[in-house]
């Protein structure tokens, strides 16, 4: 059985309107920011154990970040 | 982020049946909760309790065991398992309940790579204590993984500081657009150089942007560059 989500099975192409280049003095490309740019701005999946609650576990990572800002992107309610 | 609130989402659950069933009336009775169906929110919830459309995309089973079945369901967002969970009890006649539920997917988020805390104390204890990066940066990705599941449009060096600034897209700024937008999906806008400038919901189809020359195609409605990272005007 397929277990595919329906954003998982649009294919998109990209189409382009006007072709341009990018300044490189300007922005960064994100596989080029430093690790502390990622511990700034960054993601993190992971899968919270039962008990305390995602409030708690995002606390948690911010203390082991060292970090003033943390959230986390959805509780899981049952 | 609120991107992930309205992605789908997979589960994978542990339901008690309290009588015993067979593995037919098991499968013949999950067959009815495929496709849209109607869910009255559970009595503790967070949302208000009035019966809502949501839709199952797909249901596996993946063991039973007597009266437990342990099953894969990928779902819209806002569909409570656990209410899935007491309605098949009522549709097989011996109710059910949800024993324990792990999500599995959450927009672009799954179980193929998550980390546990303890994965995430190690690798920055080796990062601070003996500058070793490679561990840290596996685990943290940059926020733009975080929106793969948004259809994109990539604008150009010259319309990004107007965008951080709270303007919306305008067709002329718009360099690449990835086909099937529709008007009203919520489209991440980037830079030519990958990175997340904000997201919001399209006034234009993917046709409509490259074709016209003028007038609004996105209304960004979050903005998370900072400003001043491109020139006000090149």
């Amino acid at each position: 059985m397929e277990t595919l989500l329906p954003f998982e099975k649009i294919e998109r192409k990209v189409f382009t309107k006007k072709s341009a280049s990018t300044d490189p003095r300007y922005g960064k490309f994100p596989e080029n920011r430093s690790t502390e740019e990622l511990l700034e701005y960054g993601v993190v999946c992971l899968n919270k154990p039962s008990g305390p609650t995602s409030h708690l576990v995002a606390d948690f990572a911010k203390k082991i970040l060292g970090i003033q800002k943390c959230g986390h992107g959805g509780t899981l309610e049952l | 982020m609120q991107t992930l609130l309205l992605a789908g989402k997979e589960y994978i659950c542990l339901m008690h049946i309290h009588k015993p069933a067979s593995r037919k009336e098991i499968e013949d009775t999950f067959a009815k909760f495929l496709g849209k169906i109607n869910q009255l929110p559970p009595i503790r919830s967070a949302v208000k309790r009035q019966e809502r459309e949501r839709e199952v995309y797909y249901l596996q089973i993946l063991e039973i065991n007597h009266q437990d079945v342990l099953f894969r369901i990928g779902t819209q967002a806002g569909t409570y398992i656990r209410k899935i969970c007491s309605d098949f009890g009522e549709l097989i006649g011996t109710g059910a309940h949800m024993a324990q539920l792990v999500r599995t997917k959450a927009g672009p988020f799954n179980e193929k790579e998550w980390y546990t805390l303890h994965d995430l104390k190690d690798a920055y204890t080796l990062y601070i204590k003996e500058g070793k990066e490679e561990g840290i940066r596996k685990i943290i990705k940059p926020l733009e993984f975080g929106v793969q599941h948004l259809p994109k449009v990539w604008v150009l060096d010259t319309a990004v500081d107007a965008l951080c600034h709270g303007a919306s897209l305008k067709c002329p700024g718009i360099s690449k657009v990835e086909s099937n937008i529709n008007p009203k999906n919520i489209i991440a806008v980037m830079t030519l150089k990958n990175e997340l400038i904000g997201f919001g919901p399209a006034d234009l189809s993917s046709e409509d942007m490259i074709m016209e020359s003028k007038g609004t195609a996105i209304r960004l409605e979050t903005v998370i560059m900072e400003r001043g990272n491109y020139p006000k005007q090149l």
